[in-house]
């Protein structure tokens, strides 16, 4: 077994001869090893933590938009109704006569017997 | 959505299985299976709903493998082949999902663990499989073997690319780490 080699199998459980270890970590690259697969092994291990979401335009789904489409337009809706509907309540009141200055009489002709 | 989706959502604790001994298996090894899909999909909530997953096969299955070492080869199969769809459809690369390199001012911690995510994207996808079973999940050599369908060799070899690969791309939080500086 290569010192890489009997380094891993020590690392994960896996059978290899004590000799074979002994020579590879009286080494200083071999200790240098171990270490930094110990490391590795914790850096792998560690949670990952979640990149912050960025906000793709795809990432708004057809669904939403509708959503925002319909507000839009409620939104517009109600403005437009706002300012129709007092035009509207003053047409109503403006709907009735005036009340007359002038009065004009016709004489008419007395009808046949 | 499935009609299993609305499993998605239940804490683990919650899951119950018909068979009981699929739920031991379960709550035996739903740690590492999260574990081993965080890095695998390199997404927290992804991994979240593909252990869900794992749970909802396990659970429908009729019979389980006779011995521990084989339920165990054969829950992680599960996780891996889950994973490797989840990467297909979406054709989700880990370091795309570590959206782009360093930004100034991202917390250094953050940059290690999107370091590690880009570094194992690197690597080919079946080292990166073997490599994962056996640091996150613990897997033996024999077991990672019969969850990929590799030999115990080729198990060996691929691991020891792996960290390789690993060691020389991430040499300077490892050497952080060892010097005990935050990177």
């Amino acid at each position: 077994m290569s010192t890489d080699e009997v380094i891993s199998a020590f690392l994960d459980d896996e059978p290899f001869e004590p000799a074979d270890l002994a020579t590879a970590l009286a080494d200083n690259e071999g200790r240098r090893l171990l270490l930094e697969l110990v490391a590795l092994r914790t850096l792998v291990r560690a949670d990952p933590i979640e990149p912050p979401a960025r906000l793709a335009p795809h990432a708004i789904s057809p669904r939403k938009w509708i959503a925002v489409g319909f507000l839009a337009a409620s939104i517009l809706f109600g403005a437009g109704a706002a300012w129709l509907l007092p035009t509207r309540l003053r047409q109503s009141s403006d709907d009735v006569p005036p009340t007359p200055t002038r009065v004009i009489t016709f004489d008419t002709a007395p009808s046949a017997p | 959505m499935g009609p299993c989706d609305d499993w998605r959502r239940q804490p683990f604790s919650t899951l119950v299985a018909p068979n009981a001994d699929a739920e031991a298996l379960f709550a035996a090894h739903q740690a590492g299976l999260l574990r081993y899909l965080r890095r695998a999909v390199g997404h927290a909530d992804t991994a979240r709903d593909l252990t869900q997953d794992v749970f909802v096969r396990v659970a429908g299955s009729a019979t389980l493998p006779p011995t521990d070492d084989d339920r165990r080869a054969w829950l992680f199969r599960i996780a891996r082949n889950l994973a490797i769809d989840h990467r297909r459809r979406h054709e989700v690369r880990l370091a795309e999902s570590a959206t782009g390199r360093a930004d100034a001012g991202r917390p250094a911690v953050q940059d290690t663990s999107l370091a590690v995510n880009e570094a194992l994207a690197s690597l080919d996808t079946l080292d990166r499989d073997v490599f994962l079973l056996r640091e996150t999940a613990g897997l033996s050599y024999v077991e990672i073997a019969a969850a990929c369908e590799l030999t115990v060799p080729a198990v060996r070899s691929r691991i020891h690319r792996a960290r390789l690969s690993l060691r020389y791309q991430l040499s300077a939080p490892i050497t952080a780490l060892l010097d005990g500086r935050k990177e």
